[in-house]
């Protein structure tokens, strides 16, 4: 199954997603259709609750929408079985949580999380210097992800995203927990995705990140606002 | 790709950095190592203790090829020599020459006694006196009664009326060999010395001792009995040196029988040879071996289901070490499950992280099991190859073990990425499986009948049956404990799974409450399988504390005391513990053939064997109803009687007594399950006119006994000790399964302080976190450590309460099934295990303090910042 980018990097159409908690049942989205565009970084914007981290786990496949349809690339993904949700991930997608340790691999080196990144992907094997120098990683390319500062890691994750030329790099809420000094060079990192060709959504309440988007999609109350 | 990570390389690396996750990794290793290997360590060491525990039993003599060859002067020593020498693994033939009876006299004081020659009988006697010269050597009970000593002169004759004598000098005088019990190099000619028990042969005469060499110079002793055997080099340890020593006493056998008279023809010549009947060899190696075999059989049928649901539970807990994994690295598991990995393949790399500390844990819980077997098995010797096997084994259940984290990592990390809200509970879950254990239980309980837990040994001659312990006595237990554990977890779920009102009522009690609430599925299981492990520990304590207590009593209550001696005189009333009983085997009471049993009630609690719970009343209360008023005597009964009657002897004989019975006893020393007895004190039995048979009851060595009975003018016949009235190594062999099974326990009580440190360990961080914040509100440490000692305790009391109520439930019930000699009273005696439950209780209590002691230490040193960012 190909993810190859058409014309959109990702769409949704009227996609709506509901939880069921102890005695209510939640509304995080409500026929929300958007499209990404390739080649370009897109915030989604809103207040806490509006269903930014919901549209973008769909996007993601680590959840599967209540109704509506979705489609990375030219596929439609609502229906696929977990395997195949799995292998779109793993060949077309790359996510960069929150928390910057839940994007890296414990016991792999700085360079050795870039190698595995491609392998996982089945792609052959580079020198990862000049992406560790884009990143400014290279002066810590063999330590270990907890030596590594909050604004390192995360660039760490985006490095990885890179790393594994996937069609569609997908961030949440990815300067949450770091300080202005490190926030300002994962901003400046994402910025520079865009001209590598690669489609980028982040979900953000930070105002920086949002004017540094190419699209912004604003969410409220789960549903869309504007875009 | 999974491999990209190269876990099999990183694993001591990456579980360095995660010192608790490695260490209890190596602690679930340890113990599927022990539980996975004890069971065939125990089989084996089983198979060793059946040939030394008869070896010791018994008298080495009674195992090698003893030799009857009657070749009247001829020494045969070199041919059997010879002969023992090209078959190998024996000793020099042991050659004993024993006279008849004769009659020793120093002027007018005159004794019986024989003379017995073997070589090196120096270094087995307690030297009183020694001359320069002379050949007897006489003990000195005789020597003092014809009162001579070393030096003296002393006439030898056939009989007392023999005017014919040849006098002999006394070369010194030994302690005499009865005071003690024999050794190895005397047991093999006790016969000599003494009468076995529950013989009717009349008691030899004192042995005056002399070099081989000399013994032909005493004519007046006549032609002289031989005791020959050749002993093995080594006492076989094995199994496999057991079933060696058979085949070299066989092939001794044949080579004696085939060669023996052509070698005996060259030595002495054919005239010689045709007068002289060919030797014939008999041993006891053979009936050891084969009925150790037998015991190891028996052992090995019985333990092998509990051993296999000790080695389920054992793979449980590991497997919990998945969990762990998962909480430990919920990072990484993050990491990987977002780059697309399956859960699968995160499972496997759990695993494969897991699998080198498993191995290592377990193959040093394979070296622990077989040290083990030094404090609670049978023997310690082991087969050549079983320990490697052990090793083997052990390396493939941490291969298991590993798999298992792996399955449960799996399990546990399907929804790592998903919404937790969106999660539903399975309906499964609602589901009361524990029904389907409860039903096996119960099922379990109604094939279970009456006596039919120990396959009772044949009394056979010859036969090498022997006692095991039927599998349902081992798998219906534990069938109840499995569902008593899942009901348990059930209630635990239930009970905590509630919502409840947040009233505040004390800082320690509110935040235990809340842990356990938190973690309610996996608590329940930590409550679960505890549960059953400490209702296997206290189970197999108590049932071996039962069989033993009943084994003695069934000893007792044959013999009546430790030691029993048909005596021709009586015991003077102020021996101390001696007592004498008359009895007498047949009368008529009403319709029923009766036993009768006349006691001292003056003496009788001195000697007699009790039990207190043999009947509400005591020993002393019982003898204190042995009355007479108006003519009637009141009496005790042992089984079903009529409350008052005429006791009269059989046929018509003299002797009647009108009795009226206070009591009616399930048992009464002395008395047998075969007919009625009739308990009466000796007083009655006079004025009865029935005619009875003494005996004296005593406690003490048999021995010692024997000769002081002689001593005081009591006049022993013969005697049976209590230790040998039933076949001990019946009961002990029936025994070792649950020695087995109380081990296995003790192991298993290991695992769930493992457990319960595993529960500590993996809330580590999360309870770290918890307590810094915590600490930044004003909770005390001490205050936090409270709640931590509550939380533990309640999952170490919910096991204890369940486990050992279960304990007592199952050996309630299998208890009064688990007869081993149901033909002997007492009914089974069951024991409340206090040093089990103790056990279990004092573990429990140390983890709950020592562990949460050591969680609250490590609480203070974090880094509460660090800890923030690092985790999720």
């Amino acid at each position: 199954m190909t993810t190859e980018p058409t014309d959109v990097a990702a769409s949704t159409q009227r996609v709506s997603v509901t939880y069921r908690t102890a005695g209510e049942v939640v509304a995080a989205l409500r026929d929300v259709s958007v499209t990404i565009e390739p080649a370009a970084t897109t915030a989604l914007s809103g207040p806490s609750g509006s269903g930014k981290s919901t549209l973008l786990r769909l996007f993601a496949l680590f959840e599967r929408p209540t109704a509506g349809s979705i489609r990375i690339g030219s596929v439609a993904v609502e229906h696929l079985g977990e395997r195949a949700r799995r292998g779109v991930r793993r060949r077309s997608i790359a996510f960069v949580h929150q928390r910057p340790l839940n994007n890296l691999v414990s016991d792999l080196r700085v360079d050795e999380q870039l190698h595995f990144a491609r392998q996982l992907r089945g792609l052959p094997t580079i020198d990862p210097t000049t992406l560790l120098v884009r990143f400014g990683l290279a002066r810590v390319s063999r330590s270990w992800p907890n030596e590594l500062s909050g604004g390192e890691q995360q660039r760490l994750a985006f490095a990885m995203a890179v790393a594994g030329e996937p069609h569609l790099i997908l961030a949440d809420e990815p300067t949450a927990e770091l300080d202005r000094h490190h926030a300002l060079e994962v901003i400046d990192t994402i910025g520079r995705l865009a001209f590598s060709g690669v489609s980028t959504i982040v979900a953000s309440h930070d105002a920086a990140v949002v004017a540094a988007a190419t699209h912004v999609i604003e969410l409220h109350d789960g549903q869309l606002v504007a875009a | 790709m999974l491999f990209a990570t190269a876990p099999w390389r990183r694993a001591l690396g990456a579980l360095r950095r995660q010192p608790g996750l490695l260490v209890m990794t190596m602690a679930a290793g340890l113990i599927v190592g022990i539980v996975a290997t004890s069971a065939m360590l125990f089989v084996d060491a089983s198979g060793s203790g059946a040939v030394q525990v008869q070896w010791d039993r018994g008298c080495p003599s009674n195992f090698a090829p003893n030799i009857a060859w009657r070749t009247g002067i001829a020494d045969t020593t070199p041919i059997i020599d010879e002969m023992a020498t090209s078959v190998g693994g024996f000793a020099p033939l042991d050659r004993t020459l024993s006279s008849q009876t004769l009659v020793v006299s120093n002027g007018d004081r005159v004794s019986p006694v024989g003379l017995l020659a073997r070589r090196g009988f120096r270094d087995h006697i307690e030297v009183v006196a020694e001359g320069a010269t002379g050949a007897l050597w006489l003990p000195d009970s005789l020597a003092e009664r014809i009162g001579v000593t070393a030096g003296s002169t002393v006439t030898l004759g056939a009989s007392a009326s023999s005017a014919a004598g040849q006098t002999a000098v006394v070369r010194g005088v030994y302690r005499d060999l009865l005071r003690k019990p024999f050794d190895d190099y005397w047991c093999s000619v006790a016969k000599q010395f003494t009468v076995p028990a529950l013989s009717n042969d009349a008691f030899p005469p004192p042995r005056a001792l002399l070099d081989p060499a000399q013994f032909a110079d005493f004519p007046i002793a006549g032609a002289a009995t031989v005791i020959q055997f050749v002993p093995f080099a080594r006492q076989p340890l094995t199994l496999a040196q057991a079933g060696a020593s058979a085949r070299s006493a066989d092939l001794l056998a044949e080579r004696l029988s085939n060669d023996g008279m052509a070698a005996f023809t060259e030595r002495y010549g054919a005239d010689a040879a045709a007068v002289v009947q060919p030797p014939k060899v008999v041993s006891g190696i053979d009936r050891l071996d084969v009925r150790a075999r037998a015991v190891r059989g028996a052992v090995a049928d019985a333990v092998r289901p509990v051993a296999l649901l000790a080695t389920g539970s054992g793979l449980a807990l590991a497997s919990v070490i998945g969990l762990m994994w998962l909480r430990v690295k919920r990072n990484d598991a993050t990491a990987l499950a977002t780059f697309g990995l399956s859960p699968g393949a995160i499972g496997s790399k759990a695993a494969l992280e897991s699998v080198l500390p498993m191995l290592a844990g377990s193959a040093l819980g394979a070296v622990c099991a077989r040290f083990a077997l030094v404090v609670y098995a049978p023997a310690s010797d082991l087969e050549p190859g079983t320990f490697g096997r052990a090793v083997v084994v052990a390396l493939l259940a941490a291969v298991v073990a590993s798999v298992l984290v792996g399955v449960t990592t799996a399990a546990g990390g399907r929804n790592l990425l998903g919404n937790v809200a969106a999660v539903r509970r399975s309906r499964l879950a609602l589901v009361p499986w524990e029904l389907i254990a409860v039903l096996a239980a119960v099922y379990s309980w109604s094939r279970l009948r009456s006596g039919a837990l120990v396959a009772v040994a044949s009394s056979t001659a010859g036969s090498s049956d022997v006692a095991g312990v039927s599998t349902s006595a081992l798998t219906f237990p534990l069938l109840v404990f499995v569902a008593g554990a899942l009901v348990t977890r059930r209630v635990w779920a239930l009970v905590l799974g509630r919502r409840r009102d947040r009233r505040f009522v004390n800082v320690p009690v509110a935040l235990a409450g809340r842990r356990l609430r938190h973690q309610v599925r996996s608590g329940a299981a930590l409550v679960a399988c505890g549960t059953v492990a400490i209702a296997i520990s206290v189970y197999g304590a108590g049932l071996v504390s039962s069989l033993s207590r009943t084994s003695q009593a069934k000893a007792g209550l044959f013999v009546g005391s430790d030691n029993s001696f048909r005596i021709a005189g009586t015991v003077p009333a102020d021996t101390p513990d001696a007592t004498q009983v008359l009895r007498r085997d047949r009368a008529t009471y009403g319709k029923t053939i009766v036993d009768i049993i006349a006691v001292d009630p003056q003496t009788f609690e001195r000697a007699a064997f009790w039990d207190s719970s043999l009947d509400d009343r005591s020993l002393h209360q019982l003898l204190g109803d042995l009355r007479t008023s108006g003519g009637v005597s009141d009496v005790l009964a042992v089984g079903d009687v009529d409350a008052a009657g005429l006791l009269t002897n059989t046929q018509g004989r003299p002797g009647d007594l009108q009795i009226r019975v206070t009591r009616t006893l399930t048992s009464f020393p002395g008395a047998e399950r075969s007919r009625p007895t009739i308990v009466l004190s000796t007083a009655q039995a006079a004025a009865s006119g029935f005619k009875f048979t003494s005996e004296a009851w005593t406690r003490g060595g048999f021995q010692y006994w024997s000769v002081h009975l002689a001593e005081i003018g009591a006049k022993p016949v013969f005697g049976v000790s209590s230790k040998n009235a039933i076949d001990a190594s019946t009961l002990l062999f029936a025994s070792w399964a649950f020695e087995f099974v109380r081990a296995l326990g003790a192991f298993i009580g290991v695992q769930v302080v493992i457990a319960l440190l595993l529960q500590i360990a993996s809330r580590q961080r999360k309870q770290a976190l918890g307590f810094g914040f915590l600490q930044r509100m004003g909770l005390r440490s001490r205050t936090h450590w409270r709640a931590l000692v509550m939380e533990v305790s309640a999952y170490a009391v919910a096991m204890l309460a369940a486990g050992i109520g279960l304990a007592l439930s199952a050996i309630a019930l299998v208890g009064p099934h688990l007869d081993p000699l149901p033909t002997s009273p007492p009914n089974p005696l069951l024991v409340l295990p206090r040093v089990g439950i103790a056990a279990a209780v004092a573990a429990a209590a140390a983890t709950a303090v020592f562990g949460t002691l050591g969680a609250q230490r490590l609480s203070r040193r974090i880094n509460l910042a660090e800890a923030l960012r690092d985790d999720d």
